[in-house]
């Protein structure tokens, strides 16, 4: 899903910025994957948290 | 990297819908939180994103022994770092295989060198208060430059330069490059849980090659080829305008946005200008989609 980011709201204001980190920006971080380029050669990749 | 045992560490989110795949090149002594709402943003609008944690930063390999020290033997290590990052990862996993760079100060001067020399690689690339020239509060460039040829005969490559020091868990908001207070809090609060985001200050062999690769950015400015605009702060106390000036003279194709009430981190501006800023960054990258 792609968000349009003209709509209201999409970004996070300063008087909502706890509350949405909290509910939106900290679940999202789990989509990241986290992995290691190895040198020369790839890679150790794993699927973590940061 | 280049070597066989040192590692580069990574973080990406591959969006299923992807329009375009964003790098961001991050800036001196920067941790990965520092980018999470712009990762989640990049990634919100529609693309996938890639975030390389630059040698001597974060998890990634240090060519000195302590972690608040920013240490590199040679600047282009960074860029050949983001070359074989680019060419081996990012370049695999993307979907579309339209790259964007995104980069912030001393990842600015990266991606400014990286653009120079490979350049066809970008569609559309992006310098937030790019470190063109860097900001020695008040001392002429010839005292620094006199400092650093003193430094290298004296042996003091490790040493941290005058008035930079390891993290001392102090709290610098209002003076630092942040203006939201909320964001700066938490970027703190990140920092001051892990020991590898507690990298903080430079050393003059950094300085030395951060020196010469500034140079370098500049006098090479028209080489690069890939359509790029530059964001510059009016209030940055990090890096001076007048290396970005003499970037923008070498190269008028690049378009430069500026903010006049905004300090370096434009992402960490107030409401008003941050979002005029990523809406501006969201519409560059747009039209290149």
């Amino acid at each position: 899903m792609v968000r349009d980011y003209k709509e209201k709201g999409f970004f996070i204001g300063e008087n909502d910025y706890e509350k949405r980190m909290e509910a939106e920006v900290i679940p999202f971080l789990s989509k990241i994957s986290k992995a290691i380029l190895w040198g020369m050669r790839i890679k150790i990749s794993t699927i973590t948290t940061p | 990297m280049g070597d066989e045992d040192k590692n580069i560490h990574y973080y990406y989110a591959i969006n299923e819908d992807e329009k375009a795949t964003i790098v961001i090149s991050h800036g001196f002594s920067e941790h990965f939180p520092k980018y999470h709402e712009m990762f989640y943003y990049f990634y919100e609008a529609g693309y996938s994103v890639f975030y390389i944690e630059h040698r001597g930063h974060g998890y990634s390999y240090r060519e000195i022994d302590e972690l608040d020290k920013v240490h590199v033997l040679r600047f282009q290590s960074y860029v050949d770092d983001l070359k074989i990052f680019i060419d081996t990862v990012v370049k695999e996993k993307s979907k579309t295989k339209k790259l964007f760079l995104y980069s912030h100060s001393m990842g600015g001067c990266i991606a400014s060198l990286y653009l120079e020399q490979n350049p066809d690689e970008m569609k559309a690339a992006v310098l937030s208060s790019p470190m063109h020239q860097l900001n020695f509060r008040g001392n002429s460039p010839a005292m620094v430059k006199l400092l650093t040829v003193w430094s290298k005969i004296a042996g003091w490559d490790k040493r941290f330069l005058p008035g930079q020091h390891g993290f001392d868990g102090i709290n610098t908001y209002p003076n630092c490059s942040a203006q939201s207070q909320k964001r700066h809090a938490y970027l703190f609060e990140e920092k001051k849980k892990n020991k590898y985001y507690q990298t903080n200050g430079g050393t003059y062999k950094w300085c030395r090659e951060s020196l010469k690769a500034m140079d370098e950015a500049i006098k090479n400015a028209g080489k690069i080829k890939t359509p790029c605009i530059l964001f510059q702060a009016g209030l940055d106390t990090m890096v001076e305008p007048g290396g970005q000036e003499k970037f923008l003279a070498n190269n008028p194709a690049i378009k430069k946005y500026y903010y006049p009430d905004s300090k370096h981190e434009l992402f960490n501006a107030l409401d008003a200008d941050r979002k005029k800023y990523y809406e501006e960054v969201l519409d560059f990258y747009g039209s290149y989609v």
